[in-house]
Order: C-alpha cells, then sequence, then structure tokens
C-alpha cells in the first residue's frame, strides 16, 4: 500500500514539475511575443493560442499534487463549532465527498475525451487544436486527485493540519 | 419567488460545504453537480460544465496572473527584496519608528513589484518584526505596518487579484491596474500618518535607538544600486501598460524579463530560484485556477436558474438607490471576508454583485476598485484573515489572534475611509485610467 501511494504521489509530483514547465514556456511566448512585433517582424501567431492551452493545462496538471501537499485553500468556520468526534467523522465524509465528485467528474472527462478521439474534433483558434488533448489534463488531474483524496481516507495524513506559512494565496 | 428555491440551494450549499471544511474548489465542484441535476438537465450538464472548464480559464486575459506571480517570486527569492530594505534602512533617517517607516515604504515598492499581499506579508513579517520587537517596538507597532504595507498589493499595481477581478467581470484589466495606483499611494501616506500619529502620543511604542551616521554619499549610492534599477521592473509593467506599449499581459511577460535581466546584472540568477518561483507560481495558479473553472459554472446555473434576475428584481424593488446598494454590498463582503479568502469571496459575490452594478449602472473600474479595497480588508479581519496567520506564524510563541487582529484595526479602518474617499471623489479612482 506503501509503494501504491508513494508511485501516485509521484506521478502527482511530475505532472505539477510539467504545470511548472508550462509555466515557464507561457512567459517565453508572450515575452517572445512582445519582442517580435515590436522589432516590427513577423507576430507569432501562434503564441496567444498556445498561452491560453497553457493555461489550461496549468490550471489542472497541479490539482493532484495540490491535494497531496494541501495546496487547495479551504476555510472551517462551521467545522470548528463542532465537538472534536464530530469534526473526525466529518473529515471523513469530505474526504469521500471529494473522492466521488473526483471520480464523476473524471469519469465524464474521461468520456468526453473519448468521443473526441474517435470523433476526430478539433478546436479552431490560431492553429487546430485536438480536442481530445482539452480533456486530457482534466481527465488526469480528476482521477489522480481521487487517488490522493483515497489516501486522506484511509489515514495517511489528514488535510486540517497546515502551517500558516504554507497557506497559498493571491 | 421562484427565484428563491435555487438561491437558496445554490449559496446555502456552497457556504455549507465550504464551512465544513470542504475545499473551495470541490465545494464548487460539488454545488454545481446538485445544480445541475435539479436546473439544468442532469448528466448533459455536467458533461457540459467539464466542456466548459477549458473555456473558463484558456483566457489570455487571465495571462497575467501567473507571470506577475513568478515575478514577485524571482524577486522574494534571489534576495533582491534584501537589497530593497537595506537600502530603505540606510536612508530613513533617526526618526521615530523609524523600522515601521521602513517596512512602509518597502511594502510599497514591494507592491509595485510583486502583486501577492502573502508574499509581502510573509517577506517583511520575518524580516522585520523580530527586528523590530528586539529594538523594543510594542507588539501594535511591529505587526500592525507590516499587515498595513504587506495588503497593499492588492490594489497597487501590479495586483493579481485586481487582474482575476478585470477578467471575471469583464472590467478592462489594464485600466483596473493602474486605476489602483493613486488610491494605493494615498493609502500609503495615510498609514504614514498613521505611524507618526501612533508614535507622537505614545513615544514609548516605538523606542528612539542610536542609528550610525551614514553618508549622504553612502545613501545616493545605496539607492542607486539598489532601488534604482528595481524602477525598472515598475516602468516595464506599469509604464507600458499607462502608455498604451502593451496589454496587461504583455507588460507582465515584460516584468518578468526585466527581472531576469536584474538577476543576472545582480549575479543573482541560479536554476534552483527560477524552479523555486515557478513552484510557487505553479501552487497558486493551480489553486486560483481551479476555483475559477469550478465557479464559472457556478455563475452559469446561478443566472440560468433564475436566481440572479429574481434576487437583483428582488433588490431593486426596495428601491435602496445606487449608494445604499454599494454600502449593502461592501458591508457582505466584509462580513464573508471574516470567514474566507480573497479569491472564493471574490467568485461567490461576483455573480451576485455584476448584475446589481450594470442595474445601478455603476461605473465598472470604479466599483471594481472598492470591491477590491473591500476584499484587502478582509486579509486582516479576524478568525480567518489570511494574513494575521502569516503574521501569527512569524511572530514569537504565544502571540494571540487578538494582540495581531487588534494591531492590524487601525489600518483597516484607514482602508474604510479610502473606500469612502472614493465613493465621494471617483476621480482618485479614474483620474489614471483615463489617461490611457
Amino acid at each position: 500500500m506503501d509503494r501504491l501511494f508513494a508511485a501516485i504521489g509521484k506521478l502527482s509530483l511530475a505532472l505539477a514539475a510539467a504545470a511548472k514547465v508550462v509555466l515557464g514556456l507561457i512567459i517565453v511566448a508572450v515575452v517572445a511575443d512582445v519582442c517580435v512585433r515590436n522589432l516590427g517582424l513577423r507576430p507569432l501567431a501562434w503564441a496567444v493560442s498556445a498561452t491560453e492551452y497553457g493555461l489550461l493545462y496549468a490550471a489542472f496538471l497541479p490539482m493532484p499534487w495540490l491535494v497531496h501537499s494541501k495546496g487547495h485553500v479551504f476555510v472551517e468556520f462551521l467545522r470548528q463549532a463542532l465537538p472534536v468526534r464530530a469534526r473526525a467523522v466529518l473529515e471523513k465524509l469530505v474526504y469521500l465527498a471529494c473522492i466521488a465528485v473526483s471520480l464523476y467528474l473524471g469519469s465524464v472527462a474521461l468520456s468526453s475525451l473519448i468521443s473526441a478521439a474517435a470523433g476526430g474534433e478539433y478546436e479552431t483558434r490560431s492553429f487546430d487544436m485536438p480536442k481530445w488533448l482539452v480533456f486530457l489534463p482534466i481527465m488526469l488531474a480528476f482521477y489522480l486527485s481521487a487517488l490522493e483524496w483515497l489516501g486522506y481516507l484511509l489515514g495517511r495524513d489528514t488535510l486540517y493540519t497546515l502551517d500558516p506559512l504554507e497557506m497559498e494565496g493571491l | 419567488m421562484a427565484w428563491l428555491f435555487p438561491f437558496a440551494v445554490l449559496v446555502g450549499t456552497i457556504l455549507v460545504l465550504m464551512g465544513l471544511g470542504l475545499p473551495v474548489a470541490f465545494a464548487f465542484f460539488v454545488t454545481n453537480v446538485i445544480g445541475l441535476y435539479l436546473f439544468f438537465g442532469g448528466s448533459i450538464g455536467v458533461t457540459q460544465m467539464v466542456a466548459n472548464f477549458s473555456d473558463a480559464v484558456s483566457t489570455y486575459a487571465l495571462a497575467p496572473l501567473p507571470m506577475f506571480l513568478v515575478m514577485g517570486s524571482l524577486f522574494f527569492r534571489s534576495g533582491l527584496g534584501e537589497k530593497v530594505i537595506y537600502a530603505l534602512d540606510l536612508c530613513i533617517g533617526n526618526l521615530r519608528g523609524r523600522l515601521a517607516y521602513v517596512v512602509l515604504a518597502a511594502g510599497t515598492i514591494f507592491s509595485a513589484l510583486s502583486g501577492s499581499s502573502l508574499a509581502n506579508t510573509g517577506m517583511m513579517g520575518s524580516l522585520m518584526v523580530p527586528e523590530m520587537l528586539k529594538r523594543g517596538y510594542k507588539p501594535h507597532m511591529a505587526y500592525g505596518p507590516v499587515l498595513g504595507a504587506g495588503s497593499l498589493a492588492v490594489i497597487i499595481p501590479p495586483s493579481s487579484l485586481a487582474v482575476l477581478l478585470g477578467s471575471l467581470a469583464q472590467i478592462d484589466v489594464g485600466a483596473l491596474l493602474i486605476a489602483g495606483a493613486l488610491p494605493g499611494l494615498l493609502l500609503v501616506v495615510m498609514y504614514a500618518a498613521l505611524i507618526f500619529a501612533q508614535t507622537k502620543i505614545d513615544p514609548d511604542a516605538a523606542p528612539h535607538y542610536p542609528v550610525p551616521a551614514v553618508r549622504a554619499a553612502e545613501k545616493v549610492r545605496a539607492v542607486a544600486v539598489n532601488m534604482i534599477p528595481m524602477s525598472v521592473i515598475v516602468f516595464m509593467v506599469v509604464g507600458t501598460i499607462i502608455l498604451g506599449i502593451a496589454t496587461p499581459t504583455e507588460s507582465a511577460g515584460l516584468g518578468c524579463a526585466a527581472v531576469f535581466a536584474l538577476l543576472f546584472v545582480y549575479r543573482r540568477f541560479s536554476w534552483s530560484v527560477v524552479w523555486k518561483s515557478l513552484d510557487d507560481a505553479m501552487k497558486v495558479t493551480g489553486m486560483t485556477f481551479l476555483i475559477i473553472s469550478a465557479s464559472t459554472t457556478f455563475s452559469q446555473i446561478f443566472a440560468f436558474s433564475g436566481a440572479s434576475n429574481g434576487f437583483i428584481q428582488f433588490i431593486v424593488g426596495y428601491d435602496l438607490g445606487p449608494y445604499p446598494m454599494l454600502l449593502m454590498m461592501v458591508l457582505v463582503i466584509l462580513l464573508l471576508g471574516m470567514f474566507m479568502d480573497q479569491v472564493s469571496m471574490m467568485l461567490i459575490t461576483l455573480p451576485i454583485f455584476l448584475p446589481i452594478a450594470q442595474q445601478f449602472g455603476y461605473e465598472p473600474v470604479w466599483f471594481g476598485l472598492i470591491l477590491l479595497l473591500a476584499y484587502e480588508v478582509g486579509f486582516t479581519t479576524p478568525p480567518f484573515g489570511l494574513l494575521l496567520f502569516i503574521m501569527i506564524g512569524v511572530a514569537p510563541k504565544g502571540t494571540s489572534l487578538k494582540t495581531v487582529a487588534m494591531s492590524a484595526a487601525p489600518y483597516i479602518a484607514l482602508t474604510l475611509l479610502l473606500i469612502l474617499l472614493i465613493v465621494l471623489f471617483p476621480q482618485i479612482a479614474l483620474f489614471l485610467p483615463n489617461l490611457i
């Protein structure tokens, strides 16, 4: 079991690393586009659409790792009013709800992906993007997140212990 | 009152799920699934929601957000921020409460170089609070300026929250970013006056201590070496928008390029710093964009189910008038701000507030700035203001939430005063955007 969850964690981390690379490439694309345009060269027609699809990947690829590392923001104003035992039960229910919704949306994304691939669907912006590539990060994110939540449900960690300095936000 | 059922189901479910501790994005997903089954044709609606995730976040207008995050993180992680504090420390004379002024000045500069209040507060809190307490500053004189100056990043451009608000509310992002500059500087002046008054009333709050004399030439050199080059970044981000050279996305890209250039100039470049900065940006972008993708569907269900329109007609029926309505909206944000983070608050309130604002004909940039300032207050209101917890994290062990929250109180009062001034004199917000 430990090996399984370690492998899931590594996979989540790999997706997060891919998201970092995507963010780096977005910066390069935007700066390159501004530079060539202001130098009077031909603008990079693909840069805007590539940036937009990059944002989609940057949104979904980190999702499982954020579950793993408690990076999804949450508030607890009702939870904190509950007695300790009720909180423990509620915690399990929260994990179950997260697993259920992740599996459900993951399966919807998977069926959309299969249907898009079978139908050879494309999204047309400044270049044609195979539609299944739009659903791919969404499907991966939800399925892998469900597995990360399963780790919490099995008591491997708790979501509700977080150092204030580790909180993420704007 | 047919709108009341969907309104109660949607708003009630999201608030209860969030309150029970479900991560915000997942609370939105669950609420959406329930809403879609009740009001939107069930599984077909869910398939549509998944298909719409891409449209919600693959928007060019949102691109500045991760880039501003990378820019700010590079700035802090490379140590460039510490060089600014060093220069300010040399330049600010032997004033009473000098470290509080250093914090305020540094917070202002950091806000113009990074779009994140949490990063600003974390950096200044960990660097300055121990020094201030060691010098005998009373807790409110150490924590208050850090909390006040830290939250300036919400309005002083480049503000990540302004990018988010502008792109979600269909407000011109460039105009909204620029609109924050003047009110931001006004707030700095008000904070400085507060520090002056606090040290005047209670001189022991910030004891005088001997500061070694520094020659004018050394001060000039410190400013020239450590601060003037930073103005390149400010120009790349704010100047290029004002001059109409670049869009907000392009200015963010140029800002990143400028920080990279400075890292090479100061010999602070390393791949480890770049990777860590991308890591910071990845975490916040992933968390924020996921909530956006979920909340976009929430807004659509809210409108489609009739909840939005019914609620507006209900409110308009009271004939409150534009200003009492605005006051109500600000009060709702202040209340939510006690329990929620800014992004969640924004994404819950915008579907309700925006149609009302359109109904009353509010000027979009002016309205957006008022919302931003109200969201900013939520950073420092107990019991869940995020900056309060950041401060507790860097304060000595045993520091209570009450002590930190009381330190922030006068700064909150000044922010509310600024909101009032902007309501009374809209040109404070609109003067700069009108120049574009």
